[in-house]
């Protein structure tokens, strides 16, 4: 079953959504994963994941997208999810100043307990609630070149750049995944995805490109 | 007792129901409710029905059921009395010491409704003064920073108070708890539905908020508000039931509090609605508890309890996650922490629920049973496919059919233990030996728990464990028999002896008896012979006194005549006559 799984992809990546509780990961990510926006969300308790299709550079890549709970309670517990994640989309809420603040507390986490490699998108969402801004886009970017991450202001309700985030953080992935690959260092633990099924099947090709 | 519960609890073709006249009401106040036949009847499904006037009897059962309400009706109106005043004490001290609380606050159209279709929050934190002084010095100048402009009236702001950015840990609290009340079940009508939205909603913020106060170590953690959400919602979509709480009597008034005129939740049903949510939550503290996460009662240690209990009935689906790396916790963690409350729709949470105040340690097989339900499809789908289908788990699936399996499953794993532990056999033969439970949709790796392949050979070879584990049974009660068969010879002979011993006795005392008897009747007969000698001695001696007086008559008459010779020959002839007539008759002559 996983075998032939292996075959309608070439590239898997795991990405995670990271950031206080409320900032809009789930909203993003329905989003992104099925265009959509829904009026009634509800808190996300653990873990949730979506799977989206995509193609970056002709290649056909397997985004599984793994959405936390913001709530530092479940930290204990989702921590340890956070190893062999590829990418992270990091997200406060332009609304509220604490959200903003706490990412500084999320990059300590990733540090923590991410892999070295893994590809930081910073996303300040529902930047179209302008007349409730409490963090600039300037003080965004700042943060951003702080840490080293593109970043996007985004808005899930009304789809503003919520695609070109989750594209930038997946071909990011991708490229760091191939470079690693292309360096011909036997794949290690950060390149393999937590199912040893559903492994980086398109490597090869990677090389070539 | 029985008719009591009948008269609270509709049986499922019954429609009786708490007004019934089957007894007086005084009787029936007084009559405490058999907890034990309320629970059966909630399992078997007593409550299900949710409309009329049976829909109300779910409060009063599930306060019953927790041990809010005591047993007997007649001292309801009591507790709930004291119950509400302590609630609103906690209201009044926790919220009137906050200056910045302000009830109205978060009955603003602005914080409930305009946004509600937003990202789920967050009106209250918003500041319409953006906090220039707050950025990061290290900021460099930036293109003006987008002042926000007036609101537009249809985003309504709530009051100044709640404007400020939170700054105290109870402000943090109220903020936490705020951005999660306003996302508690948001497709029920009850919670989204303007204006009792609003009231509600700021009802289960008040309840939220005492608790994480009064629980200072706990505080508050996402998915209390789903499961104070199910209580809010059973208690407070009808709440005529509190008058059989409350006996009809007023209750005092909750004490003064900042309540906006506009609260519009019984103050009854709000103060039971904390107390059974406390309930809930205090039951499942641990879960809620980071640092005990990997002890017994933790939250790890929960969702293990499920995986085992997979592993043990549904091998093959466990074993199919496990290849997929699915670990438990991915959709575990929200099933167990918010007990169920987010898988079903409202009318099944609330079913499974009912199960859970009749067993409070059934969560784990519900879960397997879950897993179990939709395991064909499980077994068809790689890693994403799994993940989606668990943690959107199928509407399709009959809530009767996972409560049946969660209760077939428990009873189930009871049977074999036993079983087990009785015979020593293995599980299959155990099995097959207890039969099928009902419900029950994998059991051991076996469906329906019932081993399969060739049954006759399974049930031949329990035939010959059973004959084989008679025969040792017959063998160890020959051996007891033959010892205690032994003993019992033994204590009969001795009993033999002894009663030989006492009949020797017994005899050895009646042949004294009729020694004696004997003895007695010859003496009695040898007195009765003296007693007649005796009477014959005397008659012949006054006979002999009357000869003798005759004689004497007749020789002094001689004497006096002249005839004195003859006289005395006839004496002595008389004489001679006596002699041998008492020598015949007693055997001594008394003249001699």
């Amino acid at each position: 079953m996983a075998a032939k799984e292996g075959k309608d992809y070439d590239m898997h990546i795991k990405l995670l959504m990271l950031g206080d509780t409320g900032v809009g990961k789930t909203c993003l990510l329905l989003r992104y994963a099925y265009d959509s926006f829904s009026p009634t969300f509800i808190t996300t308790i653990g873990i949730d994941f979506k799977i989206k299709h995509v193609e970056l550079d002709g290649l056909h890549v397997k985004l599984q997208i793994w959405d936390t709970a913001g709530q530092e309670r479940f930290r204990t517990i989702t921590v340890s999810y956070f190893k062999g994640a590829h990418g992270v989309a990091l997200v406060y809420d332009v609304t509220d100043r604490d959200t903003f603040e706490a990412i500084r507390h999320w990059v300590k986490q990733i540090q923590e307990h991410a892999e070295s490699n893994v590809s930081i998108v910073l996303i300040g969402n529902k930047c179209d609630k302008e007349q409730l801004r409490m963090v600039s886009r300037a003080e965004g970017e700042e943060l951003a070149r702080e840490i080293n991450a593109p970043f996007f202001e985004t808005s899930a309700k009304t789809n503003i750049n919520v695609e070109d985030a989750f594209n930038k953080m997946a071909v990011m992935t991708k490229n760091s995944m191939m470079l690693q690959e292309s360096t011909s260092r036997p794949s290690d633990g950060s390149l393999m995805v937590d199912d040893p099924n559903v492994r980086l099947t398109g490597s090869g090709k990677g090389g070539c490109c | 007792m029985s008719r009591s519960v009948s008269s609270i609890i509709p049986l499922r073709n019954t429609q009786t129901a708490l007004d019934t006249t089957q007894m007086s009401r005084q009787e029936r106040e007084n009559t405490p409710i058999d907890l034990n036949l309320l629970a059966l009847s909630v399992t078997k499904g007593g409550l299900s029905t949710m409309t009329g006037n049976e829909g109300n009897l779910r409060p009063i059962t599930w306060l019953l059921l927790s041990g809010i309400l005591p047993p007997t009706p007649s001292s309801w109106s009591a507790s709930v009395s004291k119950m509400n005043s302590d609630y609103w004490g906690w209201v009044d001290e926790l919220l009137e010491s906050e200056e910045w609380w302000d009830e109205e606050t978060w009955v603003e159209d602005g914080c409930f409704d305009s946004n509600r279709g937003d990202f789920g929050d967050d009106v209250s934190k918003s500041s319409s003064t953006a906090p220039a002084s707050t950025s990061p010095s290290s900021s460099p100048p930036s293109p003006p920073s987008p002042l926000p402009p007036p609101p537009p009236s249809k985003t309504p702001l709530p009051p100044s108070s709640m404007l400020r950015a939170p700054t105290t840990p109870s402000q943090c609290l109220a903020t936490e708890i705020h951005k999660d009340v306003l996302r508690t079940h948001p497709t029920i009508s009850f919670f989204i539905t303007p204006p009792s939205s609003r009231w509600r909603l700021s009802s289960l913020m008040r309840v939220l908020f005492v608790w994480a106060k009064l629980n200072g170590g706990v505080k508050y953690v996402q998915g209390m508000n789903e499961i104070a959400g199910v209580v809010a919602f059973v208690l407070g979509r009808e709440d005529n039931w509190i008058q059989e709480v409350t006996s009809g009597s007023p209750l005092p008034p909750p004490p003064p509090s900042r309540l906006s005129s506009s609260h519009h939740v019984s103050p009854i049903t709000e103060s039971l609605t904390y107390y059974l949510t406390s309930h809930l939550l205090n039951l499942h503290l641990d879960l809620f508890t980071p640092s005990l996460d990997n002890a017994f009662t933790g939250l790890s240690s929960s969702i293990e309890k499920v995986t085992d209990g997979l592993e043990r009935h549904d091998p093959i689906v466990y074993r199919h996650l496990e290849a997929l790396n699915i670990e438990g916790a991915f959709y575990l963690m929200r099933w167990v922490t918010t007990l169920l409350s987010r898988e079903f729709n409202m009318p099944d949470t609330v079913r499974i629920w009912d199960v859970f105040f009749t067993n409070n340690q059934i969560t784990p097989y519900v879960c397997v049973a879950m897993v179990c339900l939709v395991r064909d499809e499980i077994l068809t789908k790689d890693f994403g496919g799994c993940l989606e289908l668990l943690q959107n788990y199928p509407m399709s699936v009959d809530v009767e059919q996972v409560v049946a399996g969660a209760k077939g499953l428990w009873v189930l794993e009871r049977r074999v233990t036993e079983c087990r532990d009785k015979t020593g056999w293995g599980v299959r033969e155990c099995l097959a030996a207890v039969g099928e439970v009902k419900g029950v949709v994998m059991g051991y790796g076996w469906r329906g728990g019932i081993p399969d392949g060739d049954l006759g050979e399974t049930i031949k070879l329990v035939g010959g464990q059973i004959k084989l584990g008679a025969r040792e049974v017959a063998k160890d009660m020959g051996s007891v028999a033959r010892s205690v068969g032994r003993g019992l010879l033994s204590w009969g002979k001795n009993v033999a002896k002894n009663m030989e011993e006492s009949m020797d006795k017994a005899s050895e005392i009646r042949k004294e008896k009729d020694r004696e008897r004997n003895a007695r009747m010859v003496m009695e007969r040898m007195r009765e012979e003296r007693r007649r000698a005796e009477f014959e001695r005397e008659r012949r001696e006054g006979f002999l006194e009357q000869q003798k007086e005759f004689m004497e008559t007749e020789l002094k008459n001689n004497v006096e005549g002249t005839d004195g010779g003859k006289g005395g020959r006839q004496e002595g002839g008389a004489k001679e006559k006596l002699d041998t007539e008492t020598n015949d008759t007693i055997g001594h002559n008394p003249f001699k």
